[in-house]
């Protein structure tokens, strides 16, 4: 590093002396002819960015624990800061400056750098959302879904099942041959190696690429870290890949840049935070997208996260996100107290672009479903009064018990959208009347399984499920299904 | 007003290194805080200020225009102060301890040739070899001898490796 150092200095020929130390930020003299957002090396090895210009001090932040002595002697880089991407970050976890994380597996010299801060692409290279990107959890893929290339927000209270959630879809885009990118944004260690691991039981490590900047390290490492999981995913992307990126969470990236601008004196505005929080996340955001790229087309699928103290979504930087993204996926504490798996509350969900992506009975299927469950919900507020229930209102609830059911993920991690319109057939026409709920779930349990182990019943599925263009059809083709053949 | 941005000029072209920048700088806060006490600058000067600024000094003190007004004394100082913190650094990394001589002679170059606001900051580095990395207000450039080695085993490797081999 020195001799890079020292390297730089002579070719520039430009140096800057390290005035004051505020936190992560540097204040400097010197540099003349330096750009903002310039990358830095300091004489001690640490790596800086410039985030601000005056007339004789340069501001910049140092990306390092250790922070830098007054004098520390300062060599501009001209070039804005980068980090390596290619093939050879597959499986690996990094940290927001593109090292690897594991002391053990340092990462072999990549053939490309790219810079972190990238201008999203124009109109001409972006496509309509035309690709459903299929997530494996029932309930959201039939009453909410996601388009390849959406910008989803998954906001929720703490512990409310959102990591399962971006898990699966991860897990289920990555099987699909996507790539994932999952950043892990200012969470604990233990969350990270929980994420970590998780990935790594699923079986899909060598096809994601996991950006860590956990809670201990600076503010400018955490608030660098999803331009970084975004950049990764732009270079998958160029390679006519599909990706999901996975920002988890952009509350924290928020809070940390609110840090940075409060100790680097910028005008605070509502909650404290500076004036361009909403620019930085829609910047960001914007990467985000379905494109067309010279490998073909090819999209980066956003779910950012947010979490919504005591359910309240109201928030600056939760309605900040809503307004930026094509949806929001909001996971309620009470449902999940109530055992509800995924605890999504599908009224106060939206998909915005991705009902484009679904075929005529999809579409069907999730508004009969969400019609039905709206006036459940009436139903269940008319029950608590203690009132004698008609038939049919009894029925009705019966039914909404059941949807239930087949939406229920507690025990299995991804059910194939095949798979998932087979048990809505047999959900809706009342094939399942008369079963237990543990009945029925063992039940959706060995469906699951055997679509996946075997090939015939794979192909019966299929058979029941291709070409049918209404809920009708599909509830007439189901009718006949043989619950022997499951065993 | 003249008058005293002469002298103020005057004891900023003796100020050679940063060590005589805070010195000075110590001297004339000091001064600051007895400048009811005139009677006693001369020693504080005697006392704190390099011998080659102190004669100076003291001649500047002597001048009737600051004698006995307090207020014209004060503001004097303020500005002195000022403009001897707002001195331009010129760091200069060598590979050996400049004598007398030496910093005289460089000085006196950087003086004429750059002005009398300067002050040299030497830095020791014997890995240079010789001649010297200089940095003047973010601009660096290294004369020295470790980068002319290096460019000639650079640029004449082959007819080197001839030679020995």
């Amino acid at each position: 590093m020195k001799d890079t150092f020292q390297q730089y200095l002579t070719e520039i020929g430009e140096i800057g002396f390290v005035e004051r130390v505020v936190s992560s930020l540097v204040y400097a003299n010197g540099l003349p002819g330096v750009r903002l957002q310039e990358m830095v090396l300091f004489e001690s090895g640490e790596v800086g960015r410039v985030t601000g210009l005056g007339e004789s001090v340069v501001e910049l932040v140092n990306f390092s624990r250790k922070p830098v002595a007054v004098g520390t002697r300062i060599a501009r880089t001209n070039h804005l800061l980068e980090v390596p991407v290619g093939e050879e970050l597959l499986g690996s976890v990094i940290n927001p400056l593109g090292e690897s994380l594991d002391p053990s597996s340092p990462l072999p010299p990549t053939k490309e750098r790219r810079s972190v801060d990238a201008v999203p692409l124009g109109i001409q290279a972006r496509l309509r959302i035309k690709k459903q990107c299929t997530t494996g959890v029932s309930l959201v893929d039939r009453l909410l879904p996601l388009g390849l290339g959406q910008r989803e927000l998954v906001l929720g209270d703490q512990k409310t099942g959102k990591s399962r959630f971006l898990l699966r879809a991860l897990f289920s885009q990555v099987k699909e041959g996507a790539i994932g990118v999952y950043a892990v944004i200012g969470k604990g260690r233990i969350a990270a190696k929980q994420v970590e691991q998780a990935i790594r039981e699923f079986g899909i490590a060598k096809q994601v690429v996991i950006v860590v900047a956990s809670a201990d390290e600076p503010a400018s490492m955490i608030s660098l870290a999803p331009y970084t999981a975004m950049t990764v995913a732009e270079f998958f992307r160029d390679q006519g890949r599909n990706v999901i990126v996975v920002l988890d969470d952009l509350s924290l990236h928020a809070k940390m840049y609110r840090e940075l601008a409060l100790l680097g004196h910028k005008f605070p505005g509502r909650n404290s935070y500076p004036g361009d929080i909403f620019h930085i996340h829609a910047r960001l955001l914007e990467r985000a997208g379905s494109f067309t790229t010279p490998h073909g087309e090819a999209a980066i699928t956003c779910l950012p996260v947010i979490e919504t103290p005591r359910g309240d979504m109201t928030g600056y930087i939760a309605t900040n996100l809503m307004s930026i993204t094509d949806g929001h996926l909001f996971f309620d504490h009470i449902l999940f107290a109530e055992g509800r798996r995924p605890a999504i509350d599908p009224f106060l969900s939206v998909t915005r672009v991705g009902r484009q992506t679904q075929t005529p009975l999809e579409r069907e299927i999730s508004s009969e479903l969400l019609t039905f469950l709206k006036i459940a919900e009436r139903l269940h507020a008319f029950a608590s009064f203690g009132a004698e229930l008609g038939e049919h209102i009894k029925e009705a609830l019966a039914r909404e018990r059941r949807i239930m059911q087949f939406f229920d993920q507690t025990a299995y991690e991804m059910v194939p959208i095949n798979v998932q319109l087979l048990l809505f057939g047999l959900v809706w026409g009342n094939r399942w009347r008369d079963k237990m709920s543990v009945e029925l779930h063992t039940l959706i349990e060995r469906i699951i399984k055997a679509y996946g182990e075997r090939e015939d019943f794979h192909k019966k599925v299929d058979g029941i499920v291709a070409g049918r263009n209404s809920i009708k059809e599909l509830v007439e083709r189901t009718s006949n299904f043989d619950f022997a053949s499951v065993e | 007003m003249k008058q005293h941005q002469k002298h103020i000029e005057s004891i900023m072209a003796l100020i050679r290194t940063r060590d005589e920048q805070e010195f000075v700088q110590e001297a004339v806060s000091m001064l600051e805080r007895s400048v009811n006490q005139p009677t006693t600058f001369g020693k504080i000067i005697q006392s704190r200020v390099p011998e080659h600024c102190a004669h100076a000094m003291n001649r500047v003190f002597e001048d009737e225009a600051l004698k006995g007004n307090t207020e014209q004394l004060r503001k004097f100082l303020e500005t002195l102060k000022k403009s001897i913190g707002a001195m331009r650094v010129l760091t200069l990394d060598i590979a050996f301890s400049p004598s007398e001589k030496d910093i005289d002679a460089i000085n006196s170059w950087v003086v004429g040739n750059v002005g009398s606001d300067v002050v040299l900051d030497f830095t020791h580095d014997a890995t240079i070899g010789g001649g010297a990395k200089i940095m003047f207000e973010g601009r660096y450039t290294e004369k020295t001898l470790r980068q002319k080695i290096e460019q000639v085993f650079e640029k004449e490797r082959e007819r080197i490796l001839q030679t020995i081999l």
